[in-house]
């Protein structure tokens, strides 16, 4: 889309006293294009702002119902707004000013239009409770939501934010995070897209001191889902964990894009990405280690592991580095393959059969990720999707 | 219970196997030795079903409640359904499988096959426990994905452990001893010694004697080349242990 074309569609979603900042804002911010590095590989073609035919909307009070998570405050929104009548009475948000995000942060024109567009902007904040889900819902083009988010000293804060899409829609979302000294945040994230829906996340989250940042993801549906996250380890034995699986089928595309960013001497950072792909879907995986030259004693472990189930399936694989420090141990990989003879031979040995095993060993597959949440409710739910769209893939030894 | 004659298999068109033969009774031990390359792993391989093994002649029949199968004509996991079992040299590793699933998923395939009710999470748990017993094994085993993280012991007393829960009536048992340290080798043993019976069949596949001498076989063989050339009974594991294999293989 030429820039013009999209400052044209566009103009119904920015209150006219914000369009002067945006402008001028966004005016050195590039199209999200091919021409792009971090979007080389993510068809841009289906961005589009003008208005689009809607498959359904959304049952609210029985959709909420349906995913939330016990024990946990709900903050729910939809197609920007959130909507106080179905989130929980301890989770407050205070309104923002696009100003008071991190504007040098912004990525393209896209992210620019998220927080100068009519989607809100909240700083979230959580009261007495130290468990949070954010459950967005996107009917409409226009869904756009900001918000940030401060943790503070030694405070262990599980957030869990879930995506649920209709067909034919886009939605776009900036969030920062601020975790102070000591400071943990377990994040969780799931997916629910109908195909042709389209979600852009653009994370950022600042680490001091020993803080822990972890976080484990799952995407099981055939939308399109662009989740960029950038990672900062601003202090000292800061921590960052972060996992991700992704069960692509039909046209459905994943574009990990993860800077972590080891701006300071002895953090550590660990990515393991795995996925298993069925039809013309595609994954990107496109991840950055930086370690700055003060960085000394950065450890940092990056992996991508991918297995193919069609020939037509696509993964493109970027594990990356750029290291200025001369004292650290960085490692970095991608794996492609099927499953392994020997490992389905070992299942049949001891007497179960070659499509039990096949599937068995894809539920170890996706559970190494799983395993990973530490919230029983949400490691079922992450499960239960896997188990209920890999019903539809159909197992086989496929050898490359 | 196990008849083979003059089977012959290979792997990718290279002939591994030249024409074994060598019958098993039930309550029998035997031991299989010889050096490196000779078909001893091929051999097991071919036994439990491994797909990627050709078997070019000959036949293997075995016989199970008083019926005979032709065992080559078996998948592996029918094979395995018919109380065949193979302990793996290099037991594979399973992330993401837990071993208590993949033990109570194998056992419920072998009773679903044989018509017997399958055990639920509990009863199943009861069980397994019982058997873990036998290898001395720490119950925090039971919920780690499969082999993974184990050390080489570890490793090898889970293959007795999955033994144990299966009851079969032959087992293979392919080099249990490599790796293991005098305390584990001795833990191992004498959990397979439990676990024979009158009923049911060992052959073990070993470079050493020093296994022998915990599991005392019935009858000692020498596989060089792909063909059997010797039979003995445990003095000729001694006699190997002496004097190694040069003597034999000409």
């Amino acid at each position: 889309m030429k820039t013009e074309e999209f400052l044209e569609q566009i103009k119904s979603y920015i209150p006219a006293d914000q369009m002067g900042s945006f402008l001028s804002q966004s005016e050195t911010l590039p199209m999200p294009s091919r021409k792009l590095e971090s979007w080389k590989y993510f068809p841009t073609k289906f961005l589009s702002f003008e208005k689009q035919e809607k498959s359904k909307s959304f049952d609210l009070a029985k959709e909420v119902s349906r995913l939330q998570a016990s024990g946990m405050e709900v903050l729910v929104t939809k197609n920007g707004q959130i909507q106080k009548d179905l989130s929980t009475d301890k989770v407050q948000s205070t309104n923002l000013k696009a100003s008071d995000f991190s504007l040098e942060n912004l990525e393209t024109k896209l992210d620019a239009l998220s927080i100068y567009s009519e989607g809100q902007k909240v700083a979230v904040e959580m009261q007495d409770s130290k468990s949070l889900q954010i459950i967005h819902f996107i009917d409409s083009d226009k869904s756009f939501f900001n918000f940030k988010l401060s943790i503070e000293e030694a405070t262990e804060v599980e957030l869990y934010e879930n995506f649920v899409a209709a067909a034919n829609v886009q939605a776009h979302f900036v969030s920062e995070v601020e975790l102070a000294k000591d400071a943990k945040l377990k994040y969780y994230s799931q997916s629910e897209l109908s195909s042709s829906s389209q979600v852009y996340t653009h994370s950022i989250v600042n680490l001091k001191e020993a803080a822990l940042f972890k976080s484990v993801v799952s995407d099981t549906d055939p939308g399109k889902f662009r989740r960029k996250v950038k990672v900062n380890l601003d202090g000292e034995a800061a921590h960052a964990d972060m996992k991700a699986f992704y069960l692509l089928n039909e046209e459905a595309i994943v574009n990990h894009k993860i800077d972590v960013n080891h701006n300071v001497p002895n953090a550590t950072s660990e990515q393991l990405y795995k996925g298993i792909l069925d039809g013309e879907s595609k994954a990107i995986f496109d991840g950055l280690v930086y370690v700055a030259k003060q960085a000394m004693g950065t450890d940092s472990q990056q992996l991508n592991k991918s297995m193919l189930f069609a020939d037509s399936a696509e993964v493109i694989t970027r594990p990356q580095l750029e290291i200025y420090a001369d004292d650290v141990a960085c490692a970095h990989g991608a794996t492609l393959g099927g499953f392994n003879r020997d490992e389905v031979f070992y299942f049949q040995s001891r007497a179960i059969p070659e499509d039990v095993a096949l599937r068995m060993l894809a539920v170890g597959y996706a559970e190494e990720i799983f395993q990973e949440v530490e919230n029983k409710e949400i490691h079922k739910d992450f499960l239960d999707q896997f188990l209920d769209r890999f019903t539809q893939y159909k197992v086989d030894i496929h050898e490359l | 219970m196990l008849e083979i004659k003059d089977l012959h298999a290979s792997i990718e068109g290279k002939e591994i196997l030249k024409g074994i033969n060598l019958s098993v009774k039930p309550g029998e031990v035997h031991a299989i030795m010889g050096p490196n390359g000779s078909g001893k792993s091929t051999l097991s391989k071919v036994l439990a079903g491994h797909p990627s093994y050709e078997v070019d002649s000959g036949s293997v029949s075995y016989e199970v409640n008083f019926k005979n199968e032709d065992l080559l004509e078996l998948d592996a996991h029918e094979r395995a359904q018919k109380g065949i079992f193979l302990a793996f040299q290099y037991p594979i590793e399973l992330p993401g499988v837990s071993n208590f699933e993949f033990l109570k998923t194998s056992f419920n395939e072998i009773c679903k096959s044989q018509g017997v009710d399958e055990l639920d999470d509990e009863a199943f748990d009861k069980f397994v426990r019982e058997k873990m017993k036998i290898v001395e094994m720490r119950d925090e085993f039971l919920h780690r994905p499969v082999n993974q993280g184990f050390s080489g012991g570890e490793k090898k007393r889970n293959e007795i452990l999955q033994m144990a829960v299966l009851n079969p009536h032959l087992s293979i048992l392919d080099e249990t001893d490599s790796g293991l340290d005098i305390d584990a080798l001795r833990v191992i043993s004498e959990g397979v010694n439990k676990l024979k019976k009158s009923s049911n069949a060992i052959i073990l596949i070993t470079h050493y004697q020093r296994l022998l001498d915990y599991i005392k076989p019935d009858y000692v063989h020498v596989l060089s080349g792909g063909q059997i050339i010797r039979t003995g009974d445990s003095g000729l594991a001694k006699e190997l242990e002496d004097k190694g294999y040069d003597w034999i293989v000409s």
